[in-house]
């Protein structure tokens, strides 16, 4: 399947931007019905790549041939018309439009009056979602889906236009792992009917039994293509990184022992959010919250912050009942909340750098009369930029600017910075890269090393096992497990994780099946 | 652990060069320095043009004249900060200009009217806080309406008429001079001066930019958003007043229909000066450099005898290529 003809050839492309070369002579092939991966770090120059493939940039130099034809297109109109289809990053989809419009948005004008017959659209759009196994009532408005069903109504979309090659670009980033599953059974079937995929991600455990070769970028030059049966994803993260992860994880100290609980929640309900949810935090101890999407765990310490209201049950934090009224407060209580959505809720992108990292106690950095004492801001913030390697130009740098790896080493260095007892971290790695993955890893060892408590939301799996010394796990707002670390399994986890098995049912028991 | 986390900046080898053109290179990204160069090319250029521009007289007519549009707009930078506009700024000026007509004519001290003028003034802008803050209304509507509503309320309260005969010690907050300047003038300097500072240096205004670039996360950073937004618009209702009391006095009356047009310019130099409606941007210094902008350009135009119907095509070019500039800063 893999041998088919070259479709795309794309030779010694480099493309320079103000300060960086972001490609440099990248060359790559793609086969007709292959599932072509490309990986690299954050900044290696992927995206980049996706967007010449798209039309969106131009190259500098160099030459992309489709179906030995030279192509040049000037936007991603041209690009699809020639046969190439994207897939962006984010959803950009029509939330209040119907699913039968969103997918034939690209074709609603091929009529020659301009007026939609609403019937035959929805008859059509049933049609064609069934072709793709989509089984769903194509009058249903998009924003009502979920992020992944929405994920797969954009390809479709895309599909429906004929490309002979769809390009990904890290689609996976917003989907648990049911979604993830369920898109991969999806391209997998495109594929099967005959389109060529070139899928962008620095995900590597993703690829094996998905693609079929894969292409290494680093520092906008290809480091290597291989096909997937001769790697393991140590092999991969080795040539990404460009130096061996030795210990990406890290692990506790072996003298190092775990202290007293000091913080403790009893009987929590939330009505519609979660119920009767009992857990305690002890001093030292990396505590792992594991769940499917919706299974409350994020709306459970949004809640423990009084972000959201609470029916019964209590908090009790260092012997004493513990309500908090808002961020304040927790903030007050030394309590640190990472949100898990970096842009939306955790940064502000128009701000400079050193007004990101004050912002959670910017109250302290004033002098008597009110007026925030810049030389106070300055030294806090050198501090901070060199405690967790923040790379920018200069400290006053609009966070916009930014890798997504440093914007969240400033969310994490802003929270680190109120100098918290107990921090809470909600996917704390996502889509981060793999080097910036293993000094967040790093800082919170050493966070928790110097005896606070650290509560790690993730839906990450390995993340959960190797960092946590316990893991509770969440479903459907309700507690369904907890593991000491050297019980847990990936499959354990995610039994309860679904919900198909309980300690609350009685079918398993606490520690361990 | 032996490995080096290592990693690039995205703008890379290029800002460590040349401190010169880094330097030229931030100013042109200032919106303040390049109205500043705007303001002074326009006045080299005047100068040339007609001998009057640069007389006393005109420039005391030009500052005079930037006063009004030039008080508000520094409270409105700061509401535009926080992500919100306040449409109902003309409405609040005549109302406070209403209110010490009123209390004068009934005899209440100046003192005392300059104040009720201003509490009603400042009323408003915590009513339009309120709604937009708490009941989370939008704020273009809100303020549209409550913009409509205080109008309304001055026909009922004065009939529709002028409240004229004002007392002479009231007036002088206006009317009266100061090395050849009014009053007015005065204010709107300490003001911007003021104003410019605190929303520079101050830990509490400053926050307002924390909530216009991010609503969410000033509010997981322990931000009482709602307090700031109401903050800024009691600030721009309050300034509203100053600026209504201000004209009320160097009329000598009351009028229930000044202010009407005032909204737009304020606006305008407020874009002008760099705050955009997203939130999250803009600088009292830049809001007044607008200002500013806007009058002398309206007052260049009468003194080269451009025909007053064209001032309002020259305000708008000027604000479409405000918006030019953002977007080309932003490439």
């Amino acid at each position: 399947m893999a041998n088919g003809k070259i479709l795309l050839k794309v030779s010694n492309i480099t493309k320079s931007f103000p300060g960086v070369k972001a490609l440099d002579k990248v060359s790559l092939e793609l086969r007709e019905g292959e599932i072509h991966a490309i990986i690299g770090e954050n900044g290696a120059g992927k995206s980049t790549l996706v967007n010449i493939l798209a039309g969106v940039f131009r190259a500098d130099s160099g030459q992309i041939l489709l179906n030995d034809r030279e192509v040049n297109f000037h936007n991603s109109a041209e690009a699809i018309a020639g046969g190439i289809g994207v897939i962006p990053q984010e959803i950009n989809d029509f939330p209040h439009l119907t699913i039968a419009e969103n997918i034939f948005i690209n074709k609603l004008n091929e009529r020659k009056i301009g007026f939609l017959n609403k019937k035959e659209l929805l008859k059509q759009a049933s049609l064609r979602l069934r072709v793709f196994g989509i089984e769903i009532n194509p009058a249903t408005q998009v924003r009502n889906l979920s992020i992944g069903l929405r994920q797969m109504l954009q390809i479709v979309r895309v599909i429906l236009l004929g490309p002979s090659i769809l390009i990904l670009d890290e689609p996976t980033t917003s989907l648990d792992i049911d979604e993830t599953d369920s898109l991969f059974n999806f391209l997998k079937n495109l594929n099967v009917k005959g389109v060529s995929l070139l899928y962008i991600t620095h995900r590597l455990s993703e690829l094996f039994g998905f693609v079929h070769k894969v292409t290494i970028l680093r520092d906008g030059m290809i480091v290597d293509t291989r096909n997937i049966e001769n790697v393991s994803e140590e092999n991969l993260a080795t040539l990404m990184v460009g130096r061996r992860i030795k210990d990406l994880y890290g692990t506790k100290n072996l003298s190092f022992k775990i202290g007293e609980k000091y913080f403790e929640v009893k009987n929590l309900t939330s009505k519609g959010l979660f119920k009767n949810v009992s857990f305690y935090l002890r001093h030292g101890e990396i505590l792992g919250f594991f769940g499917l999407i919706g299974a409350g765990r994020t709306e459970l310490f949004k809640a423990i912050l009084g972000l959201y209201p609470l029916d019964s049950g209590k908090i009790l934090y260092q012997g004493k009942m513990l309500r908090i009224k808002g961020a304040k407060d927790a903030i007050m209580n030394s309590i640190g909340y990472l949100p898990e959505d970096r842009k939306k809720e955790g940064l502000f992108l128009k701000m400079g750098v050193d007004e990101n990292l004050i912002a959670p106690q910017a109250k302290n950095f004033t002098n008597k009369i009110g007026l925030l004492a810049s030389s106070k801001i300055g030294g806090f913030a050198k501090q901070m930029q060199k405690s967790f390697n923040i790379i920018t130009p200069t400290l006053k740098q609009n966070l916009l600017h930014l890798s997504g790896g440093n914007q969240q080493k400033v969310l994490l260095s802003m929270w680190v910075g109120i100098k918290p007892d107990i921090l809470i971290v909600d996917e704390p790695t996502k889509g981060v890269d793999i080097g910036t993955k293993q000094m967040i890893y790093r800082k919170l060892r050493e966070l928790n090393e110097g005896g606070i408590g650290i509560v790690v939301i993730s839906s990450d799996l390995p993340e959960i096992i190797q960092l946590c010394d316990r893991i509770i796990i969440m479903h459907e707002g309700e507690i369904t497990g907890e593991f000491l670390k050297k019980e847990a399994t990936e499959e354990k986890i995610m039994a309860y994780a679904t919900g198909l098995v309980s300690i609350k049912k009685g079918e398993g028991q606490k520690h361990g099946i | 652990m032996e490995s080096e986390v290592r990693e690039r900046p995205l703008v890379g080898p290029s800002i460590k060069k040349e401190g010169k053109a880094k330097l030229l290179k931030s100013l042109l990204q200032s919106r303040e320095f390049i109205l500043a160069v705007a303001l002074l090319i326009i006045i080299i250029v005047m100068k040339f043009v007609s001998p009057f521009f640069l007389t006393l007289t005109n420039i005391r007519g030009l500052l005079v004249g930037t006063t009004m549009i030039g008080i508000i707009s520094v409270g409105m930078t700061g509401v535009l900060v926080t992500g919100g506009l306040d449409l109902s700024v003309g409405s609040t000026l005549a109302l406070a200009g209403i209110i010490a007509g009123i209390s004068l004519r009934a005899g209440i001290p100046v003192t005392f009217s300059v104040i009720f003028a201003l509490l009603s003034a400042g009323a408003v802008g915590f009513l339009n806080g309120l709604f937009i803050s708490k009941l989370k209304f939008d704020p273009f509507i809100t303020t549209l309406a409550t913009m409509i509503i205080v109008r309304g309320l001055l026909l009922v309260i004065s009939n529709g008429h002028a409240i004229i005969n004002l007392p002479d010690s009231f007036n002088q907050i206006g009317q009266g001079t100061f090395q050849g300047f009014q009053y007015p003038v005065y204010y709107f300097f300490i003001i911007a001066i003021v104003g410019d500072f605190l929303f520079r240096k101050s830990y509490l205004f400053r926050l307002s930019y924390y909530v216009g670039s991010n609503q969410e996360a000033a509010t997981m950073c322990g931000i009482n958003v709602e307090r700031i937004k109401i903050l800024n618009y009691v600030i721009v209702a309050l300034f509203a007043g100053i600026a209504g009391i201000c004209m009320t006095a160097r009329m000598g009356m009351a009028s229930v229909t000044i202010g009407e047009s005032t909204p737009l310019p304020v606006l305008a130099a407020c874009v002008i000066g760099g705050a955009s409606f997203r939130g999250g941007e803009g600088t009292v210094l830049g809001a007044v450099l607008g200002a500013f902008l806007l009058e002398l350009l309206i007052n260049a135009l009468n003194i080269a005898g451009i025909g007053i119907y064209w001032q309002q095509v020259f305000t708008g070019a000027i604000l479409l290529s405000a918006i030019a500039l953002d977007k080309f800063k932003k490439k």
